[in-house]
């Protein structure tokens, strides 16, 4: 679970976060609120459910306190579990499944079918993962909206076979005519060899050459900006390696040049206050 | 962590290291309000100040926030994470090394 919500983080932050196109005409506008309210739905059931957990892990903790004060052997805490249950999943998968029939074969089944896979994935509900696959290959790959897919579909590793999950983003790359969907489809299927994968192994370079070739293919330049940033960060921004000087200005507006610093230890610290 | 950041920019004083902050705020008014608020008693630079066509965090890869980065007298990065215990440790490690050298 935890890895997974991770992968999906990781790929958000390379990519940037996928948000479903905000439609224009009435029907559409219907299909984006009708799905705001049922994954507000959820949102409702899973804080009931966090709220539940947290009373109970509060319990515990005040039996192991009383059973520490008088001298008692303390009962070990609760596991916490921090996604979704399943059983809360499956609860709404039916309402997704439902408004992704009303909508079929039109784009705005595409958001249904990416929450179901996404969330069917953390569920382990194989059956209903592999139909809205089916239903997103027969009907959605060609459409520009499948980005909006593409991060649901990377998760089905586990559950369907990594060869499946290929399969399924070469298909993309391969029927999609729109070249950003394509160098997205392929970007999406290297991100874990690029990030993890050892910089002097093969299967790295293997990720690097498919990597560089969605950056070619593309037409944003986010995403080309996007490719040659993650290849810096392994290759140039690793322990041993010169940094780049940055030559900016402070907060201030005054000029300020990480180089001045040389000679002494710099700690860089990339920081927000949110 | 913006206390054991003021700590050490204070224990360090004299001493051959700098810290420097790459700060991500878009609302510049109001982060120059936090530094005060908050004492914050370090250099930042603009992540991407008005008319900036790259993100700092990009040129170098940023993923997460915080993510620190420690380079020796060389400019050599020694550590990259996310960890401000470790990324501290390390720091004062090289500038106690470098003080060494020069003695």
């Amino acid at each position: 679970m935890i890895i997974k919500l991770t992968f999906m983080l990781a790929l958000a932050a390379l990519f940037g976060t996928v948000a479903f196109a905000q439609a224009d005409d009435p029907v559409k506008q219907d299909a984006v609120k009708r799905f705001a309210a049922l994954e507000a739905g959820v949102e409702a059931d899973m804080q009931k459910y966090r709220e539940d957990q947290r009373k109970k892990f509060e319990a515990a903790r005040e039996m192991m306190e009383k059973a520490k004060r008088e001298g008692r052997r303390a009962p070990s805490m609760p596991a916490m579990r921090m996604g979704p249950p399943t059983e809360l999943i499956a609860k709404h998968m039916a309402e997704f499944e439902k408004a992704a029939a009303d909508y079929a074969r039109t784009d705005d089944a595409i958001m249904y079918l990416s929450w179901i896979v996404k969330m069917g994935c953390i569920g382990r509900a194989k059956e209903r993962v592999a139909v809205a696959c089916n239903t997103l290959a027969k009907y959605h790959f060609k459409s520009q909206r499948i980005v909006d897919a593409l991060m649901a579909i990377s998760l089905t590793g586990r559950l369907l076979g990594k060869q499946e999950t290929e399969r399924m983003l070469r298909s993309i790359e391969e029927q999609n005519p729109d070249p950003d969907v394509k160098a997205r489809a392929i970007l999406t299927r290297v991100t874990r060899a690029l990030q993890n994968a050892s910089v002097d192994g093969t299967e790295y370079a293997g990720a690097k050459a498919e990597a560089l070739r969605a950056a070619k293919i593309a037409k944003d330049p986010d995403i080309k900006r996007t490719v040659k940033s993650a290849i810096a960060g392994r290759e140039q921004l690793i322990a041993g390696k010169v940094a780049a000087d940055i030559v900016g200005i402070d907060m201030d507006g005054n000029p300020l040049k990480l180089s001045d610093y040389k000679g002494k230890i710099i700690m860089l610290d990339f920081w927000g206050d949110w | 962590m913006y206390p054991h950041e003021r700590s050490l920019v204070n224990d360090m004083k004299d001493r051959p290291f700098a810290l420097i902050g790459v700060n991500s705020d878009t609302d510049l008014e109001k982060t120059r309000q936090v530094i005060i608020d908050k004492k914050i008693n370090w250099r930042s630079f603009q992540n991407m100040p008005k008319g900036a066509r790259v993100r700092i965090s990009d040129d170098w890869a940023v993923r997460g926030w915080p993510t620190i980065v420690v380079l020796d007298a060389e400019m050599r990065i020694v550590y990259r994470g996310h960890n401000g215990t470790q990324a501290i440790a390390k720091a004062k490690q090289l500038v106690e090394a470098l003080e060494a050298k020069r003695d």
